[in-house]
């Protein structure tokens, strides 16, 4: 194998590894949270006080 | 840190989180950082592209392109500058449109945002591919490498760096951009560029009509589409808002800084390019800092300009995952799009569906022109970028109209204060409307083709979409709500 190839293959294996891990971390995230508490929106009809709001979004 | 971190779901899916549980993006970022993002994203267009101008205008077609856009994209700062300091939000001009002009402008917006940076970052890609096969031609490898492991690498990498945080993401991005703005200068230092007689050429520059003015001054205004390139996406600075430590600080600080580093870098660029490459040459050139500092003749200077161009190629497409994953996470949050998209990694703090979902469509933009054997497909992936911009900066100058007259001067704090208002923002008018004539000239069916698109997205969005929005919801600053709101 020339190493061109070699470099090549290494190439491939480092973009299936990362690509395999943010596809895992990211469908283990949503098993393991609840979806509505990942969501960075504040639902109006929880909110009562302006204030707090702009806690969680700054804007 | 949230207090959800990496805690299992225990509440049913019925009730939500209270607002203080929900994992938020975090403030870490400081004004160099906003430096780093927004030069990151741009100075690439020194190094590559910005040398069609002088094709289409000659070498002082360039210049005056280089500095009147340069005029463009410091009314588009100072506006965003302005505007980011009262609406710090992730999605930049994004919420600024929500805000300001309604939910169909914003929903546009956010969409230029999306597709101007990721079509940046697949052309990046492809392009640091081409560089690394002629970094092993020039090592002396006789085998020529395959560019579709190193574009998918590259753009797997940099989402891999985004997902787990923002604030490591931007620290590379600050080194290896501050790198590639200090080749540029060694190239001038190595070049003798204080004194013109030395190394570089320009006798011939001013005498010689042919070579200064070949087209006249149509040729001139057709330059300042490839003027764009010296700035385009300096803009995205306003994209990190809402992950400063302090936005009211680091987006004026990081973005003027920001701008006055680009116009340095692109006037020491046409300088030296234009004393040392003939402009026939140069008008056509793929890397013209590098070929100049391969006609010097000094060894440390092109393996400094190689490197310099890889780096300033990973750090614009570093900061285009970044910004467009912004724009499309806040979408999402708002409901413009499914509200999947809006969610934050409860370890990260980093809008991690967004940054990936973005990851297969950067890499099918980057590999087609390979896959298809089209090499002029990549313009045309360029162009749709440029054009996306270019349709945003047209708004930004009647929205920051209308934003002074909810919020006039005095009724909220402003970190920084767009000085002569109106005459930046009609200014901004004009010169968008003279660089969309000049991509007309070169682009006119690609400019109509993106033109159809947006307008088909926005039936879409009216039609299918915006019944899902919470129309309550929209007003998400933190500013008084103007009258009739």
């Amino acid at each position: 194998m020339s190493s061109v190839a070699v470099v090549e293959l290494i190439a491939w294996v480092l973009s299936a590894l990362i690509a395999g891990w943010l596809v895992l971390d990211m469908l283990k995230v949503g098993r393991r949270h609840d979806e509505a508490s990942l969501v960075n929106a504040p639902d109006p009809l929880e909110d009562p006080p302006a204030g707090e709001a702009t806690e969680v979004r700054s804007a | 840190m949230s207090a959800t971190e990496d805690a299992p779901a225990t509440a049913p899916a019925t009730e939500a989180a209270p607002a203080a549980e929900r994992p938020a993006l975090r403030k870490v970022l400081a004004p160099m950082h906003i430096w780093a993002l927004g030069v990151g994203i741009v100075l690439v267009g020194e190094f590559m592209g910005w040398n069609f101008a002088v094709e289409k205008g000659g070498m002082y077609g360039a210049l005056v392109a280089c500095w009147v856009v340069g005029l463009l994209y410091t009314c588009i700062v100072m506006i965003n500058s302005e505007v980011t300091s009262a609406i710090p939000a992730a999605g930049g001009q994004y919420a600024q449109a929500k805000h300001t002009v309604g939910p169909l402008m914003a929903f546009n917006v956010g969409l230029y945002l999306t597709l101007a940076y990721t079509m940046l970052e697949a052309a990046n890609a492809n392009v640091m591919s081409s560089l690394l096969t002629a970094l092993s031609g020039l090592l002396g490898s006789e085998q020529e490498l395959s560019p579709y492991p190193f574009a998918v690498l590259a753009i797997l990498a940099l989402a891999f760096l985004n997902y787990r945080g923002v604030f490591a993401s931007l620290t590379l991005n600050l080194v290896i951009t501050g790198f590639a703005f200090v080749t540029i200068l060694v190239l001038f230092v190595g070049l003798q560029g204080w004194s013109p007689g030395a190394e570089l050429d320009l006798a011939g520059l001013a005498g010689d009509v042919t070579n200064s003015l070949p087209y006249g001054w149509i040729g001139v205004i057709a330059a300042f589409q490839f003027g764009m390139w010296f700035y385009l996406g300096i803009e995205g600075t306003a994209q990190a808002a809402e992950e400063c430590r302090s936005a009211p600080r680091s987006v004026p600080l990081g973005s003027l800084a920001g701008i006055m580093t680009l116009i340095i870098a692109a006037s020491l660029t046409w300088y030296v390019c234009a004393g040392t490459l003939p402009w026939h040459y140069l008008g056509t050139a793929i890397t013209p800092l590098f070929d100049a500092a391969l006609v010097s003749g000094h060894g440390v200077l092109v393996v400094l300009l190689l490197l310099g161009t890889l780096c300033a190629t990973l750090a614009s497409a570093n900061g285009c995952i970044n910004d467009a994953s912004r724009a499309w996470f806040s979408m999402g949050r708002d409901r413009y799009l499914p509200e999947w998209f809006g969610a934050v990694h409860p370890r990260y703090h980093t809008p991690f569906r967004s940054i990936v979902f973005l990851v297969p469509v950067a890499i099918a933009f980057a590999l087609l022109p390979v896959l298809l054997d089209q090499p002029t497909l990549l313009s045309t992936v360029i162009t749709f970028s440029i054009l996306s911009g270019l349709l945003m900066y047209s708004f930004m100058g009647p929205s920051f109209i209308r934003f002074r007259r909810l919020w006039p001067l005095g009724t909220i704090p402003r970190a920084y204060t767009l000085p002569l208002h109106p005459a930046p923002a009609i200014a901004l008018v004009a010169l968008a409307a003279v660089v969309f004539f000049a991509t007309f000239l070169g682009y006119g069916v690609a400019l109509l083709s993106i033109l159809s698109f947006y307008l088909l997205a926005s039936i879409w969005f009216v039609l299918r979409r915006y019944k899902y929005v919470r129309r309550g919801g929209q007003f998400t600053a933190d500013l008084p709500r103007p009258q009739g709101y």
